[in-house]
């Protein structure tokens, strides 16, 4: 069992030691796929709500990582969140479309982080759809795809988001205005 | 496709929609229509995520910010509190990061309006600065300004205390008494009179708008939110950020200056571009941008970049009947008056008020009220004076001429040819213009409209003016099949205007650009004739001649009886070649309003109407006998004019082809005017009423104008078609 503190992992992580990810996500995912369960099994059938800064801050006590810890990493620990939570939440999908109970779609809601709203501010969003658009955005355009998953799934702000990917918040406001203008197009709704 | 091919694709669009999405909207099309003709597929998808851009945009009426959340919950929580002397009894209004209560003082008096902030607003720097204006404040003493009463800080957040002010918006209330223009400019000097006694005790009002001027039932106006304005307005990133109550949309900041939003220096010309724009929308009823649909970076990019149309052309604009009932609510009689009493120095004063470049505009508020008196009393203004150092500049911003690259060199070459003065355009860079976009995008003002008002300005002697506005409408017109009368009308307008300008060259270019184009027979022969106008404007009569009478042979059958254009032709065939001093009848005809009364004229006219008599041309006399009697109208010899008109209406008689003609129906009304003006019977008044409804059934515009003339004239005897 790893004993080493989450901090050194994170330090490690972001002097970019090789194994420092996967160490990361190995003991990050297990608490925010619990922590996600709780959460998701309170809501009801068709809508429920999921609060990616919620779940994050929560893991990040419970992880007891040090509150010296630097901004950055903090940042770095949302942005590596942001990835599992993503899967959480399609896994947590497919499963509630296998069980046949619900309708077609099973909408969740996200708390979006503060500055902008995408397609779907409050209203439910289509986490199978977006995740699809996401993949297809990987493929062509990785950066843009980068802040629209951090933008959907860690709750970080525009500042945080350009620190966690390494480039300036106005490319981030600018990647963003264009990617979440593809995403409507895309899943054709406004 | 390969996965670079793949990376290319998206990240070249991704770079066009930063690039293009914020450009103002006439740009914006045009940036579109080029990469249409280069890469279509590209050009789809780039229009597709405009329009998702722009449902995402509106669709942001949620507080984005969750600091805004409190405020809703803010509003109920202050009524009934007291705040320093004050107990607040109720909400006057709200906006987006404040609320305006009513305050009673204790042991009654009059009350205060108190403007409460959450303090969340205000970072730390602004908070102490607000703090520290009170005092400066306070000094402000001035019966149009609403009097600053106290400011401070309770349980957390920031409130300031003034005069209560009971009134209307001025725009508003101008509307609702139907202030007439000049009395609209009055009460538009008094709030500058204000303004100008802040400035000299160094306070910046910074959002001067309709809503912060009131006007109470004494008529006077009261200036609000003097110097409170800035610190209580927050700030996001560079942005001003503002919701109203009412409509959860994102405050439109169609008042801002350039420099409030670029972020340069704020100073007086910030308050001199505020009056600008209330000035703008007082004179004419529409603000100096259209915002509305815009995305926030458009609304930026119009701003600092887009130059307004002057207020007379916009008073032209939109459904007529609109713009005419907005003409009579400022005393005019339809828009084409209005639109005259704003032409030219009124024009001038509000837009040097608007310059971007805030060293362009005037230097004070006291020059701003002086240049717009010397305006009302037809004195020449500053604005005009300045204006006529950027004509070259402005031609090119308004025609939207030419590629990038070209205005670039062109305008460095007129910056050197620039003299010293007003030399501080160059600060604004040209935008990237082309030509007109065949992507339809509403103009604000129509080609037709533009003409309509060109030839407004020929008749009233301002050829340059005249040509201007052919220009414009030229360049933003579609070249369609539709649009091919409209424009050989308007080539034809440019030759008249190039005529009167003296420019043989270029109007004989403009002929040919027309003929280019001209597909019926009337179009040809419109532009036919200005060819032998030109000819014989140079003396050359035997080959004016010659034109005219090829003219004559092939097009004049294609032409109508009533048509102004056949009766010139017809009458420069008839005659023999003019000598030199002595106009022939078609321009005696043509010359209509500018032609003073004098000896001379009514021999002319006398001769031309026995000429035409003579020749049997009934439709030339009609015309001829109708236009001197308006002459003799105007002049105020109503017997006169009434006789020579119910000769002409007398021998129309028996003739429907000629009752069916424009003339004629002026000539009735024309008839009916001078009755009344000779003798002021109830009888007579009640027949020009009649007459005066009869607007509708003028088919040509020619006609009309003669009949928005006469009618004026009516106006003047104190005789309209309005509701008793």
């Amino acid at each position: 069992m790893d004993e080493t503190p989450i901090t050194e992992l994170l330090v490690r992580w972001r002097e970019g030691a090789p194994d420092a990810e996967a160490a990361l996500m190995n003991v990050v995912y297990p608490l925010l796929r619990e922590l996600a369960r709780s959460r998701l099994k309170r809501g009801s059938f068709q809508a429920i709500t999921l609060d990616p800064t919620e779940l994050v801050n929560e893991a990040y006590a419970r992880l007891q990582i040090a509150r010296e810890t630097p901004w950055k990493d903090r940042v770095h620990f949302f942005a590596i969140s942001a990835k599992i939570i993503r899967g959480l939440a399609v896994d947590y999908v497919r499963a509630r479309l296998a069980d046949k109970r619900g309708g077609d779609t099973v909408f969740v809601s996200f708390d979006l982080a503060a500055e902008q709203a995408g397609p779907h501010s409050d209203a439910g969003v289509d986490v199978l759809a977006i995740d699809a658009a996401l993949a297809e955005l990987e493929r062509e355009d990785a950066v843009c795809a980068r802040i629209v998953e951090l933008k959907y799934f860690s709750g970080l702000t525009t500042a945080e988001i350009a620190e966690a990917c390494g480039i300036s918040s106005a490319t981030v406001v600018r990647h963003w205005r264009f990617a979440r203008a593809w995403l409507a197009d895309k899943l054709g709704t406004s | 496709m390969t996965e670079r091919d793949g990376d290319d694709t998206l990240a070249r669009l991704r770079e066009l929609f930063i690039e293009s999405v914020d450009l103002p909207p006439v740009e914006r099309a045009a940036f579109l229509a080029d990469l249409r003709t280069r890469d279509p597929a590209v050009a789809a998808k780039l229009a597709a995520l405009f329009d998702a851009d722009a449902h995402l945009t509106q669709r942001a009426t949620e507080p984005l910010l969750p600091q805004l959340a409190p405020l809703r919950r803010a509003s109920a929580h202050w009524v009934g509190r007291r705040i320093g002397a004050w107990t607040i009894t109720r909400e006057l209004g709200a906006g987006g990061m404040g609320a305006v209560y009513l305050g009673e003082p204790d042991g009654g008096g009059a009350p205060v309006a108190i403007k409460v902030l959450h303090a969340d607003f205000v970072d730390a720097p602004e908070r102490r600065r607000f703090l520290l204006e009170r005092g400066v404040l306070a000094r402000l003493s001035h019966p149009l300004i609403a009097r600053y009463v106290d400011a401070g800080e309770h349980d957390g957040s920031l409130y300031a205390v003034m005069e209560y002010v009971d009134g209307a918006p001025i725009l508003a209330w101008a509307d609702r008494a139907r202030l007439a223009l000049r009395d609209r400019v009055a009460l538009f000097l008094r709030l500058c009179a204000a303004v100008a006694h802040a400035h000299t005790h160094r306070v910046v009002h910074r959002d001067i708008k309709s809503s912060n001027v009131l006007v109470g039932a004494d008529g006077v106006p009261k200036l609000l939110d003097f110097g409170i304005a800035k610190p209580l307005q927050p700030v996001f990133d560079g942005q001003r950020v503002e919701r109203t109550a009412t409509a959860q949309r994102w405050f439109s900041p169609h008042s801002a200056a350039p420099e409030q939003i670029s972020g340069a220096e704020i100073g007086v010309g910030t308050d001199v571009y505020g009056l600008g724009v209330l000035l703008y929308e007082l004179l004419c009823g529409e603000p100096p941008f259209e915002l509305a649909g815009l995305t926030a970076g458009q609304i930026e990019n119009t701003i600092l970049g887009v130059e307004p149309d002057p207020p007379s052309l916009r008073a032209l604009g939109g459904p007529p009947n609109v713009a005419d009932a907005r003409a009579r609510l400022r005393g005019c009689a339809d828009r084409t008056a209005l639109a005259d009493a704003l032409f030219g120095e009124l024009d001038g004063v509000a837009l040097m008020a608007l310059r971007k470049n805030a060293g362009e505009r005037y230097a004070s508020v006291d020059d701003f009220a002086a240049d717009l008196r010397n305006a009302l009393g037809a004195r020449p203004t500053e604005a005009s004076r300045a204006r006529r150092f950027a004509p070259v500049l402005d031609a090119i911003r308004r025609h939207r001429v030419v590629a990038a690259i070209g205005v670039v060199a062109l305008a460095a070459a007129a910056f050197a040819a620039l003299s010293w003065r007003r030399a501080a355009a160059p600060a604004e860079t040209p935008i990237a213009l082309t030509v007109a976009p065949p992507e339809p995008v509403a103009a604000a003002v129509a080609p037709e409209t533009r003409l309509a008002h060109a030839l407004t300005q020929l008749r009233r002697d301002h050829p340059a003016a005249a040509l201007e506005l052919v220009d414009g409408a030229l360049a933003t017109v579609d070249a369609t099949d539709a649009t091919v009368d409209l424009r050989v009308r308007l080539y034809d307008t440019k030759v008249a205007a190039l005529l009167r300008l003296a420019d043989i060259g270029a109007a004989r270019a403009a002929i040919d650009d027309g003929l280019a184009i001209a597909a019926t027979p009337r179009q040809r022969a419109l532009l036919g004739w200005r060819r032998v106008e030109i000819l014989d404007a140079r003396g050359r009569g035997d080959e004016a001649l010659a034109v005219a009478r090829e003219l004559a042979e092939h097009l004049l059958p294609s032409l109508g009886a009533d048509d102004a254009l056949a009766l010139a032709i017809r009458a420069r065939v008839g005659n023999a070649p003019p000598v030199a001093a002595e106009p022939d009848c078609a321009t005696t005809l043509a010359g209509g309003a500018g032609v003073e009364a004098n000896a001379e004229t009514v021999q002319r006219f006398s001769r031309c109407i026995a000429q035409a008599g003579a020749s049997g041309d009934a439709a030339s006399r009609l015309a001829l006998q109708v236009a001197y009697g308006r002459l003799l109208n105007r002049t105020g010899d109503y017997a006169g004019a009434a006789r020579v008109l119910d000769a002409a209406i007398a021998s129309a008689r028996n003739d429907p082809a000629l009752r069916r003609l424009d003339t004629h129906r002026v000539a009735t009304l024309a008839s009916a005017i001078a009755h009344y003006g000779a003798d002021a019977s109830d009888d007579n008044r009640a027949r020009l009423r009649g007459e005066l409804t009869g607007a509708a059934r003028i088919a040509g515009d020619a006609g009309r104008l003669q009949w928005i003339e006469q009618s004026a004239l009516a106006r003047a005897l104190g005789v309209s078609d309005e509701p008793l």
